[in-house]
């Protein structure tokens, strides 16, 4: 079981290397050069023309792509992101004020929709062919085909408009800032977030315990005389969740900007409403290290596929030492 | 004659919704099971004799339910009788029968032991499904069953995955699992057929010991006849859902009298047999089971059909003591003619 | 040759006896119809701007009424939907394309080449396609070529591991040795012999796939990256109503896109699925 997580984690340094590099040769690439970029724009405003020149030969600026490569990647490693174009602020610190907002939505809609799609494919598995499974599966359909921001903008008609139960917008309410306050902020846009997760997730569910509800070793569990849903839970489930662990797990890389659209719709002041202002405004720095960050995440999600289905399988935890 | 038996099926309908077919598995079954007794269950396949030992346990599958019929167990010599055939599928009493009083171990090993949990594992939830008992103390227990039943090194391997066992080890655990609770009866649903020849002797060996060191009743299913042969002391043979035959295992071996019954007989190569000698085959293959018969089901392919036979069911006739045919030609009276 | 048709008028038999595919089919034919014949169906010009006439009520005159420049809200619907159909399409078909080509390169020459593939199918994989296509988007300028491009490029992975993974299961096949023994070449093979075997995967992945796309332009558009504003798609209809008074006053202006999203995105999605059930009648 060690050895295969070490040659797991092994392998994911190379591609973190890939990924960064074609992130800042894309960066490169692109207008804006590495002076503003790199420099803090305050103290760039003081100096004179002899000592820019000299502060870029001193950060090595001067150098060679690759060898600035890998000074970029040592600092970010320190917590150095680099300066917004636009604004001039650290990176690191917008980052910092963005990434708890979509954490907080992304998390909230990660467990609404964990639960009730595991619970809703759970149920259709077991009622198979049913009315409810069939109205289950129609509106699953439905559920991943309209798009987010329609069911958005439908929410925000009906619930904060019409019905005035719940605000259109925002994060915090100043004049309420209890929890219950910051609650109402978070449900319409983590819910909208849900809808197509919670429709993805039951129709895995569904598919991979009807798979395994079909296998001998359920009557085997059912022949001991166990209740019904101890079969389910304890033998079909814990035998079928893999490939909805990793759909679940897959989806985390969405903690960091998978909620743009989402965030756009409610003026949520998240990471994705500030990628989606970096790109807008050509801040190629902020938009390109958002995109790294989205996808060492990505990365590193994959490494956690890889263990929660050695947890999961003992064939593959005993097999490979 | 009045023998004691611990379960008695009679008249049993098993039915399986295939798409908008209906499909009569078991067609009205009587079997008598007599106590401490081995029961052998042979036929093709298809016959129905995988689905009455899977309706005495209700293990059908969501499509497939009994009809009519009841299946009486009396766990106790004189003792009260319970009818499992009155139970819900998954209701508590039912639940509380299965893998208590009456376990089942399944054809494949390889693919009846969940392989997420240990083998341990998995015969203590059999163990303290039905019986209030410590951990350690299952274990212990479960230990000793595993050294019975010729499981080497019990005490490790009870902490081991079923892909770290081979076919016939699993299919030990497998009867470990039936056994843990001290059941009344052990339905084996054709145990050996998916293991080697070699293998399929020892689990054989295995659980005649068993059943003569506990008294365990056992239902043998399976289209072998050597191994009916060498096990069993009473036989039914099944032909399209029904029992065609029902007697001791003299009486089907040496004085078969169904015409299927002989054709099977004949269909098992002998060492004895002079080689130009062809085995016998019986023509045609098995009918559609959703085929609704009103006369023997047998008859289209069998060598000694005349027109009575085509006219109606034949009945159940005792030809000698316990030995009972379903054939018209035995109506007649005249066995030892044919 | 009798028993390909066969298997092919079961699978048929199967997709149209499947009520749902058969609603999605017929939902996405009328549709594409729809929006195919758009001149005959209004005489307006989906882009002709007419203040005097902004968000006027739906009429004889205007079928869905006006939008907040006075143009047509019916005739943009069937031109917009020209657009973003055509993106989908043209997207679904292109990178499928190119994830076939890869595909049977990886799994009929295996090796290096597979390894390489596979590699490289992983390192795309790890960008979210969403950021990917805002930046280049942002970058390349906003037009509809570089939409599919990016599209394809970023999209292809699936299809090809898809389809790597079918080739390997072939090339296993008894079948493949004796087109082998009797002289057919490697490309023929490939192409000929054994990439019909696995169309039936792609295909149902096309269906799925244009449903995604069409999903993905409009979120793009609606966010202000997609197609440029000039041109009517369903997504930018969207992105020029989704200001709250709009949303208020004239829900027309977002309801009738977004349904026409849904509703085309609902019958690929039922359609590809409905295919994908009828596929599996070969086992």
């Amino acid at each position: 079981m060690f050895k295969y997580f070490l040659k797991r984690l092994l392998v994911l340094i190379p591609k973190l290397l890939l990924i960064s590099a074609a992130v800042f040769f894309a960066m490169e690439l692109m207008p804006g050069d590495a002076v503003t970029r790199s420099i803090d724009p305050e103290l760039l405003a003081t100096l004179q023309p002899e000592q820019i020149e000299a502060l870029k030969e001193a950060k090595g600026l001067n150098n060679p792509a690759y060898i600035r490569y890998f000074s970029w990647l040592a600092g970010i490693f320190q917590g150095d992101f680099g300066y917004s174009l636009t604004s001039g602020t650290s990176i690191a610190k917008l980052i910092a004020v963005r990434l708890p907002a979509t954490l907080e939505l992304a998390v909230f809609g990660l467990l609404i929709s964990t639960v009730f799609g595991i619970l809703l494919g759970f149920v259709t598995a077991i009622h198979k062919n049913t009315p409810l499974d069939y109205s289950c599966t129609v509106l699953g359909m439905v559920g991943i085909s309209i798009p987010e921001f329609f069911f958005g903008m439908l929410f925000i008609l009906l619930f904060a408009i019409q019905l005035q139960w719940l605000p259109t917008g925002g994060r915090f309410d100043l004049e309420n800032p209890t929890f219950w306050g910051h609650m109402k902020h978070m449900l319409l846009p983590s819910v909208s977030l849900a809808i197509t997760l919670i429709a993805t997730l039951m129709r895995y569910t569904r598919s991979c315990m009807l798979d395994v509800m079909g296998k001998d070793y359920i009557k085997t569990a059912r022949a001991k005389g166990l209740r019904e849903n101890t079969v389910y839970i304890r033998h079909c489930f814990r035998n079928g969740c893999a490939p909805v662990m990793i759909l679940l797990i897959g989806r985390l890389s969405m903690l960091i900007a998978g909620t743009t659209i989402i965030e756009t719709i409610y003026n949520y002041p998240g990471m994705g409403s500030m990628f989606l202002g970096a790109v807008s405004s050509s801040d190629t720095p902020v938009a390109m290290m958002v995109l790294l960050l989205t996808s060492a995440t990505t990365l590193v999600c994959t490494f956690l596929a890889d263990i929660v289905i050695a947890v999961l399988d003992p064939r593959i935890r005993f097999g490979e030492e | 004659m009045n023998k004691d038996y611990i379960l008695e099926i009679e008249n049993l309908v098993t039915e399986f919704t295939v798409g908008k077919r209906i499909v009569h598995a078991v067609n009205g079954v009587n079997l008598k099971v007599e106590r401490s007794k081995t029961l052998g269950i042979v036929g093709e396949s298809g016959c129905g004799k995988s689905v009455t030992a899977h309706s005495v346990l209700q293990l059908l599958p969501p499509n497939g339910r009994i009809v009519s019929g009841e299946i009486r167990f009396t766990p106790e010599s004189g003792g009260e009788t319970q009818v499992l055939s009155a139970y819900k599928k998954t209701s508590e009493k039912m639940r509380s029968i299965r893998g208590k009083d009456i376990s089942m171990i399944f054809q494949d090993p390889m693919t009846s032991l969940n392989p997420a949990y240990t083998i341990g594992n998995q015969i203590m939830e059999n163990l303290r499904n039905h019986e209030k008992i410590s951990r350690a103390d299952a274990k212990e227990r479960i230990i000793k069953l595993l050294e019975e039943l010729g499981i080497p090194a019990a005490a490790q391997r009870f902490n081991e995955y079923p892909h770290q066992f081979s076919g016939g080890m699993k299919q030990r655990v497998m009867i470990a699992i039936a056994l843990v609770c001290n059941p009344n009866i052990l339905i084996a649903d054709e145990p050996t057929t998916a293991l080697d020849v070699t293998i399929q002797a020892q689990i054989l060996s295995l659980m005649k010991e068993i059943q003569k060191k506990h008294g365990t009743t056992l239902m043998l299913i399976t289209h072998n006849m050597g191994i009916v042969a060498e096990v069993c002391d009473n036989v039914a043979v099944m032909y399209m859902g029904r029992v065609v035959e029902f007697g001791t295992v003299e009486q089907i071996f040496e004085n078969p009298q169904h015409p299927y019954t002989k054709a099977l007989m004949q269909s098992v190569p002998q060492l004895d047999l002079s080689r130009d000698v062809e085995l016998a085959s019986i023509p045609g293959s098995t009918p559609d089971a959703s085929i609704h018969f009103d006369h023997c089901e047998f008859a289209p392919r069998c060598a000694r059909a005349c027109a009575r036979c085509m006219e109606g069911f034949p009945e159940d006739m005792e030809v000698e003591p316990g030995h009972i045919v379903r054939c018209k030609l035995m109506e007649e009276g005249n066995v030892d003619e044919l | 040759m009798r028993k390909k048709s066969s298997i092919a008028s079961r699978r048929m038999q199967k997709l149209f006896s499947n009520k749902l595919a058969a609603v999605g089919m017929v939902v996405i034919v009328i549709m594409i119809l729809m929006c195919a014949c758009a001149p005959l169906l209004t005489s307006a010009d989906p882009s002709k701007l007419d203040t005097a006439q902004k968000f006027l009520p739906p009429s004889a005159e205007h079928l869905l009424g006006t939008d907040q420049l006075g143009r047509d809200l019916f005739a943009r619907i069937l031109y917009g939907g020209r657009v973003s159909i055509a993106i989908g399409l043209v997207s679904a078909i292109a990178a499928n394309m190119l994830g076939v080509v890869l595909g049977c390169i990886a799994g009929y020459f295996g090796g290096k080449a597979d390894s390489l593939l596979l590699y490289l199918a992983e390192f795309f994989s790890c960008f979210p396609q969403t950021l990917v296509v805002m930046i280049v988007m942002c970058f390349l300028g906003q037009s509809v070529f570089w939409l599919i491009t990016i599209f394809a490029v970023t999209g292809w992975m699936g299809t090809m591991r898809m389809v790597r993974s079918k080739i390997l299961s072939l090339k296993q096949e008894p079948y493949v040795d004796s087109c082998r023994v009797n002289g057919i070449g490697g490309m023929s093979i490939m192409f000929r012999h054994m990439l019909p075997n696995a169309l039936g995967v792609v295909i149902v992945n096309i269906t799925l796939s244009i449903s995604g796309y069409v999903l993905s332009e409009a979120g793009l558009s609606f966010l202000g990256l997609g197609v440029s504003p000039s041109i009517p798609t369903w997504g930018n209809m969207l992105n020029a109503a989704k200001n709250l008074t709009y949303m208020i006053n004239n829900p027309l202006l977002w309801l009738v896109p977004g349904v026409a999203i849904s509703l085309f995105v609902l019958g690929c999605n039922f359609f590809g699925d409905g295919l994908r059930d009828a596929m599996d009648v070969t086992q």
